[in-house]
């Protein structure tokens, strides 16, 4: 099945999303910390990211996230070219969302997981925000 | 020592330097302020941030992340005060990660090393370079709980 379901594979021209909680301090002073990609408890098939061709990067934004969110850029050729999958994963109310399979929070203290997350660091194409808390 | 041993990338700063007045210009070795300055970043770190967070881990807890235990916080106070006093360079920044840990990083150029205290107590000491790991040690601290 293709289409504008979510389904289709992530194009490598394909910009992806990936919300940082200002909280937690990991984009400081324009240098973002390897512990934005780190996967987060819950993310056990990958790293969630964000189709931007589905999602507008506001939206992206909008979470319970106390201070709001960062939200890193990052294309999907880039991350390819180093070993590192993309894959799509909608879901029922988000057509968009994607994940990187490679990086799961039962390997991410694998050396292999370790590089990525450095790696992905390297590839982020920019940060955009801070975008403020949403109260829904 | 609080590690098993020392990192190949902060260096153990000068903290002697014979001072003469045969050179007028200051050279580049004779930099006291540095030395003042290091220490002083550490002290803000400690005093500013992990200290803060110690008095309410709870500002830590956002987007279903756990945050780190005051036993964690401790730990890296504790942590942070003794490569300080060793002489080492500060690390660019202290973050809490997303599973209760803490991460000490330093970034200068293509090299990259962290010390991730988890919140099991383990200690993990991490260097890279060009995004390659090319050392990994497990620390043991001998915090002054445990001396």
């Amino acid at each position: 099945m293709s289409g504008h379901d979510g389904t289709e594979p992530v194009a490598d021209d394909e910009l992806l999303y990936r919300r940082i909680p200002v909280s937690k301090g990991w984009y400081t002073q324009k240098r973002l910390s390897p512990e934005a990609f780190d996967p987060r408890p819950g993310e056990r098939t990958g790293i969630s990211l964000y189709r931007e061709k589905y999602k507008p990067i506001q939206e992206v934004a909008r979470g319970k996230g106390r201070q709001g969110y960062y939200v890193a850029v990052l294309r999907a050729g880039d991350v390819r070219k180093h070993g590192i999958e993309v894959v799509p994963r909608p879901q029922l109310d988000d057509p968009g969302h994607a994940e990187m399979p490679d990086l799961t929070c039962d390997n991410r203290l694998t050396q292999e997981a370790l590089e990525r997350k450095l790696r992905l660091v390297e590839l982020c194409v920019r940060v955009e925000g801070p975008f403020p808390p949403t109260t829904d | 020592m609080p590690l098993t041993r020392s990192s190949p990338f902060i260096s153990i700063s000068l903290r002697d330097a014979v001072s003469t007045s045969v050179a007028m210009e200051a050279p580049i070795t004779r930099d006291y302020g540095r030395i003042d300055k290091a220490s002083e970043e550490w002290q803000i770190l400690i005093d500013y941030q992990l200290i803060e967070w110690g008095r309410d881990p709870g500002q830590l807890e956002d987007d279903d992340m756990q945050p780190p235990s005051k036993d964690t916080i401790q730990q890296a106070i504790w942590l942070a005060s003794a490569l300080n006093k060793a002489g080492f360079a500060p690390p660019t920044r202290i973050v809490p990660d997303a599973h209760g840990g803490i991460v000490f990083e330093r970034q200068e150029g293509n090299l990259f090393e962290s010390i991730r205290l988890s919140s099991d107590g383990s200690a993990e000491y991490c260097f890279f370079k060009n995004s390659r790991l090319v050392e990994r040690e497990r620390l043991v601290l001998h915090t002054a709980g445990s001396e």
